[in-house]
């Protein structure tokens, strides 16, 4: 955790010498807490959501909306993001946590579906396909977020308190019980458990960082888009949390997405096609080591040495 | 009267030529245990059938406590006659007409059991609690029919034991007997029986 | 203690219970048995609260819990274990008891807190046989001593009722052996529903015998009662009676 903390807290330090700019780092955070909180719902409680781009989504606009219309504030509208995300994942939970496997997975896609057709129709609110631009960033403590040091902090210390946050709830009595309902939700209903408010809170707790996450986005890029909550976007945050690892490690989702960050820039500069090959790879991934990039480090360090 | 068949006809037909045709008519007024033998596709599972209206007539009726099984909603008519193959219930039901257009069962238990080859294996110690059971039931003033095709020494002790009367049906004809030595002395049912009576 | 009246279930194609009634008195073992289909799982299902009966009503300690899902059955202190094994796999053999405590339970939705003594889990892994197995994944004990984790997590809740499904099934002699001590030890402290095909094991075991078939209480009564019974008296059990 440490290692992490110090990575991202030097970032903007060292990262134009490597090549890259300081924005990909912003970029990678928001998408690690947005990867995490996915991960709660498909690593520790084993409910697949892949309509998850929808809260994401709901964050953005709502934080979008309060700064264009509502001037609450930069605290205001990212708290606005957070409940926004919440309420929209506890509506859909409660319609589909009495659900498991391949039936739970097929709700939340037609439930994603509809909060993007919703995002793309709902012209007055949401601008359409334009999506909304010029949101202002606010200032923190005295510090313009303009300024992109100033917003690359600022979105740290968010990442630095949602990761401890996560963690603590991972290792704590409810993470125990939601992994114990991942391994056997029969036996987890005859040893007293309510599953369904478990899933219900597990799904919503995903959502409400999913919103955080999203409220984020429209802060950094000042503008809220639909495509982030298309299907095809929300198999980006399952990708990287499996080729990272989330099965079997807490830090997976951080993995996966630095990976597909990367991998955007790094195979971006040489081919339009660079989706492909990430493609590949989270094929190769699934079929040959499907406890991704923690599991091939766990194996790794855990080999006798020689 | 708790069971009353009334001229029951079942034909089969393979493109318009007959292949099977059975017929009953009989009644049992009170609570027996009733055994049933004949050879294999003699019939048996089709009466059987008939009786708890898994299979269709194509004449005759059914009563069953004074109602026609086959005018019964089909997820209600086990409340009538039940029938078990080997260990399991049958609950396959035909109907003609949709449920909601057929009559309520009358009654909440059923008043006929009906056992098909039960499996009565002598290691295991079951055949004594099962037939216990029957006359159980019996005393409940429920009838039981017992179908066993006698291929051991002891399926013909466990029918001596229990049952009280005795169908045989042979090539889709029914004959009834008041006990064992009746049976016995009918020309078919001796032969099915063989020498070992 | 627990009483169950006239449970009628019906499933599409064969599974069905009809009019099956039975009683279990405080501080008794009562058995279960019958042939393969005969409904003994379907019935404990039934009153472990899996499914609701279509007909008929289940009572504990003077209250009616027909209909009640598992968790508030489990909570009033009924436990059970399952014929195939229903454990958490991932998890190791103290953290399966762990789990199912009352402790964890009333804390389960302690989203920042620590977790909660393992010291009674001990216990209870001790007593079912799994001592020095603490830290053993579920997955990685062997088959035996699987199905003894499988009766330590329903000890775990401290039930006064204890729901045991043929907690033999796949098990050589030596180690249903060693299943039959760990009951006839619980039997001291606990009221046990057991069910079991294996006479021989049963008879040895229970205080009242409810025999199955055909979805239905066949026979039931003391085991001496059960064995009297010409037919027993004829098959192996009564040879080795």
């Amino acid at each position: 955790m440490l290692a992490t903390f110090v990575l991202f807290a030097t970032l903007p330090f060292w990262i134009k010498g490597v090549g890259l700019y300081p924005y990909l780092g912003v970029e990678v955070m928001i998408w690690i807490v947005y990867a995490l909180g996915f991960n709660l719902l498909l690593g520790h409680a084993g409910l697949p959501s892949f309509g998850h781009g929808a809260y994401f989504g709901v964050g953005a606009y709502a934080f979008g909306l309060t700064q264009l219309h509502w001037g609450l504030g930069l605290g205001g509208g990212l708290l606005f993001a957070v409940l926004a995300g919440g309420i929209a994942g506890a509506l859909v939970a409660a319609f589909i946590s009495h659900r498991r496997g391949i039936y739970y997975a097929l709700l939340t896609i037609a439930f994603g579906q509809i909060f993007w057709f919703v995002a793309v129709k709902w012209h007055s609110v949401t601008r359409g396909e334009d999506g909304l631009l010029n949101i202002k960033r606010g200032s923190v403590l005295g510090y313009p977020l303009e300024a992109l040091e100033s917003l690359y902090f600022f979105c740290f210390a968010v990442f630095v308190v949602v990761v401890l946050l996560l963690w603590r709830l991972v290792h704590s009595p409810f993470g125990r019980v939601l992994s114990a309902i991942r391994q056997n939700e029969t036996r987890a209903r005859f040893v007293g458990y309510n599953v369904w408010l478990y899933k219900w809170l597990a799904f919503t707790l995903s959502a409400l960082i999913a919103g955080a996450a999203g409220g984020l986005l429209a802060l950094a890029q000042q503008s809220a888009y639909p495509n982030v909550m298309s299907l095809h976007q929300s198999g980006f945050v399952v990708m990287m949390t499996l080729v990272g690892g989330g099965l079997v490690s807490f830090w997976g989702p951080v993995l996966g997405a630095v990976l597909f960050f990367l991998a955007r820039d790094l195979l971006g500069a040489y081919t339009e096609a660079w989706l492909l090959w990430y493609g590949l790879l989270f094929m190769l991934i699934v079929l040959f080591k499907p406890e991704g990039l923690a599991g091939l480090l766990t194996d790794v360090r855990s080999r006798p040495s020689a | 009267m708790i069971l009353s068949v009334e001229n029951l006809v079942k034909l089969y037909r393979r493109r318009f030529r007959q292949t099977f045709r059975l017929e009953a008519s009989f009644t049992v007024e009170h609570p027996a245990i009733v055994g049933v033998m004949g050879p294999n596709g003699s019939g048996k599972t089709t009466l059987f059938e008939l009786i708890t209206g898994s299979n269709a007539p194509t004449a005759g009726r059914v009563l069953c406590l004074g109602q026609d099984v086959h005018r019964v909603k089909a997820r209600e008519r086990d409340r009538l006659a039940i029938h078990y193959h080997q260990s399991y219930q049958v609950r396959r039901f035909a109907r003609r007409r949709p449920d909601f257009l057929l009559a309520p069962a009358n009654s909440d238990y059923p008043a006929v059991h009906l056992f098909d080859e039960p499996q009565f294996n002598t290691q295991d110690g079951y055949i004594g609690f099962m037939l216990d059971f029957f006359r159980r039931l019996r005393d409940e003033g429920r009838v039981v029919f017992l179908c066993l095709h006698p291929t051991e020494r002891y399926h013909l002790e466990i029918l001596g034991e229990v049952c009280e009367r005795f169908i045989f049906v042979d090539r889709g004809r029914i004959s009834l007997h008041p006990n064992f030595a009746a049976l016995a002395a009918d020309a078919a049912a001796a032969a099915y029986l063989g020498p070992s009576t | 203690m627990f009483e169950a009246a006239h449970l009628h279930k019906r499933f599409g194609a064969h599974v069905v219970l009809e009019d099956v009634s039975m009683r279990f008195a405080a501080g008794r073992l009562t058995g279960i048995m019958g042939p393969n289909g005969a409904g003994k799982t379907t019935c404990f299902n039934l009153l472990t609260g899996r499914f609701a009966p279509d007909r008929g009503s289940v009572r504990f300690e003077g209250r009616d819990i027909t209909g009640l899902p598992p968790r508030r059955i489990a909570r009033l202190g009924i436990s059970r274990s399952f014929q195939v094994m229903n454990l958490f796999d991932d998890y190791s053999a103290l953290d399966n008891v762990l789990v199912a405590s009352p402790e964890l339970r009333a804390r389960g939705f302690s989203m920042l807190g620590g977790l909660v003594e393992a010291g009674r889990a001990g216990d209870v892994l001790a007593q079912v046989g799994l001592a020095g197995k603490e830290d053993v994944r579920a997955k990685d004990l062997s088959y035996g001593d699987r199905r003894a984790l499988e009766i330590g997590v329903a000890l775990a809740a401290r039930p006064r009722l204890l729901f045991l499904d043929e907690p033999t099934a796949g098990l050589g002699t030596e180690a249903t052996a060693r299943i039959a001590a760990l009951i006839a030890g619980l039997k001291r402290s606990l009221t046990i529903v057991l069910i079991e095909h294996d006479m021989k094991f049963l008879f040895g075991l229970a205080d009242h015998i409810y025999v199955m078939h055909w979805g239905q209480v066949i026979a039931q009564g003391a085991p001496a009662r059960l064995r009297a019974n010409p037919w027993v008296q004829r098959s192996n059990l009564g040879l080795l009676a």
